[in-house]
């Protein structure tokens, strides 16, 4: 199987450049990471982030064929070959396919992605009905790959001030959220033709979340709230 | 203060394009049922106070619209101050002398039918 | 040490991305927009000229009677049907109807035939 792989040391390469890389998929190979791992055996150059290996850490987001996903749950069988392997578009490269994510997690970071709640505490637990519990689903389950901002055209042109599908899911899944009491001030927040604004409705986030999350419709839900607190 | 909005430029595009699908829904249709379509009626149509009003408003959500739309590709796409600060400029000023010209066209036509 | 962002390339390469439907709907409203933008001052002029006397009325009329000017009139005619039907697509969106990956899908790809369909249409009705 053939897989054609973007290779970058800024400590050795004055440009980045394809290398291609012929590989025997093993029969317990069932995964693109699993034929990374085996290229790595023999090219030990080859550098990419992994952890977790089943799409719960969210480390091996990469563009692959074209488009973003997590190596670890992408099947082999379901590949084009020659696998083209491309760093997350709109990232700067760190090395190979590692991305430099410190602006990325910043947007993140920006949202206060916690619970805010100033009243005083309760004897036990801040309770929940089950519908207000459900409103989190689908939010509550992303794993902060990037797969979605680095998918994202407006992202890409704006990566220090636009937020992003991912910090703009984090921070619905607390304006959403019963229990926090700073919302008015969530979506002051958002208020920016930049961090929320520049979100064009495309869908290339959803398109390629590996959790299935949709974060243009948490965008879509924001611009609501937005609306609605200023009436 | 913020140079460019965040909702309101939101609203406004999207109240602009709900107008301008009413009118031109409403405007093809009138047109497609006009016999006989000639100089003096079409004149006289648009001379009249309903009609005037609405074709007003039609070219104002235009010209909102336009410079909402032409903003949001400047701000995507053209990062240097000096070369945003120019297309804006200058989209700005087109935008304000199309208007002019609308309004002046308009206001002769009640001008001359007065 | 520099910060790691100074000095690396960013991976961006448009030519390498394979675009899911909806950016390509979200880029045919853009374009179309843009070119209705700057189709602008005709329009004005047009309707301007329309109204200034019975010969800029006549000059308009055959103006567009003429087969020629309709195949000019193509694209301005495509931009108006493809940047109305992908603005009822948003604002459906925005009123949450069809939001979800399915209809998303489902709505860009009749946007972009419909706005194929739309230009046949129009320049049909046109047509002299």
């Amino acid at each position: 199987m053939r897989l054609s792989i973007y290779r970058y040391d800024p400590d050795q390469d004055c440009a980045p450049y394809m290398k291609d890389y012929d590989v025997e998929p093993e029969d317990s190979d069932k995964m693109l990471l699993d034929l990374l791992l085996r290229i790595k055996s023999t090219d030990e150059s080859l550098s990419f982030r992994r952890s977790c290996r089943e799409g719960i850490c969210g480390s091996d987001a990469m563009n692959i064929n074209g488009r973003n996903g997590l190596a670890c749950i992408t099947p082999i069988k379901d590949l084009r070959e020659p696998v083209e392997l491309r760093p997350m578009p709109g990232f700067p490269v760190v090395r190979d396919l590692i991305v430099d994510m410190e602006q990325f997690l910043a947007h993140f970071r920006s949202v206060r992605p916690y619970l805010v709640n100033n009243d005083p505490p309760p004897e036990r637990e801040r309770l929940q009905t089950p519908e207000q519990r459900a409103a989190l689903d689908g939010l509550w389950e992303c794993i902060l790959c990037g797969c979605c901002s680095g998918f994202c055209p407006s992202y890409w042109w704006n990566p220090d001030k636009f937020l992003g599908p991912a910090a703009l899911l984090h921070s619905y899944r607390f304006i959403a959220d019963s229990r926090d009491t700073t919302t008015a001030e969530r979506l002051a927040f958002l208020d920016d033709v930049y961090r929320l604004y520049r979100c064009r409705s495309i869908m290339n986030c959803t398109e390629v979340c590996p959790k299935q999350l949709s974060p243009s419709r948490a965008i879509e839900h924001i611009r609501i709230n937005v609306l609605k607190s200023s009436m | 203060m913020r140079l460019f909005g965040g909702l309101r430029p939101w609203v406004w595009q999207r109240l602009s394009a709900i107008y301008m699908l009413l009118f031109l829904a409403v405007f093809a249709t009138v047109l497609a049922n006009a016999d006989g379509m000639d100089f003096a009626r079409w004149r006289d149509w648009i001379a009249s106070p309903p009609v005037s009003i609405a074709v007003t408003l039609f070219f104002a959500a235009v010209f909102l619209h336009a410079w909402i739309g032409l903003r949001d590709i400047v701000l995507d796409y053209i990062h240097s101050a000096p070369l945003r600060a120019l297309v804006l400029g200058l989209g700005l000023f087109a935008l304000l002398a199309m208007a002019f010209r609308i309004a002046i066209v308009l206001f002769s036509l009640h001008a001359s039918t007065i | 040490m520099s910060s790691p962002t100074s000095r690396h390339v960013s991976s961006l390469n448009l030519l390498k991305i394979r675009f899911p439907i909806g950016a390509v709907a979200s880029i045919s409203h853009r374009i179309s927009g843009a070119i209705l933008v700057l189709g602008l001052p005709f329009l004005v002029e047009a309707f301007a000229l329309s109204l200034r006397s019975e010969a800029g009325y006549d000059a308009l009329l055959s103006l567009v009677r003429n087969p020629l000017t309709l195949i000019v009139l193509l694209v301005p005619v495509w931009a108006v049907a493809q940047h109305v039907l992908a603005g009822i697509r948003h604002l459906l969106m925005d009123a949450g109807i069809g939001s979800t990956l399915r209809d998303g899908r489902r709505s860009a790809r009749m946007v972009l035939i419909g706005g194929a369909l739309g230009t046949a249409i129009l320049l049909w009705i046109l047509w002299p």
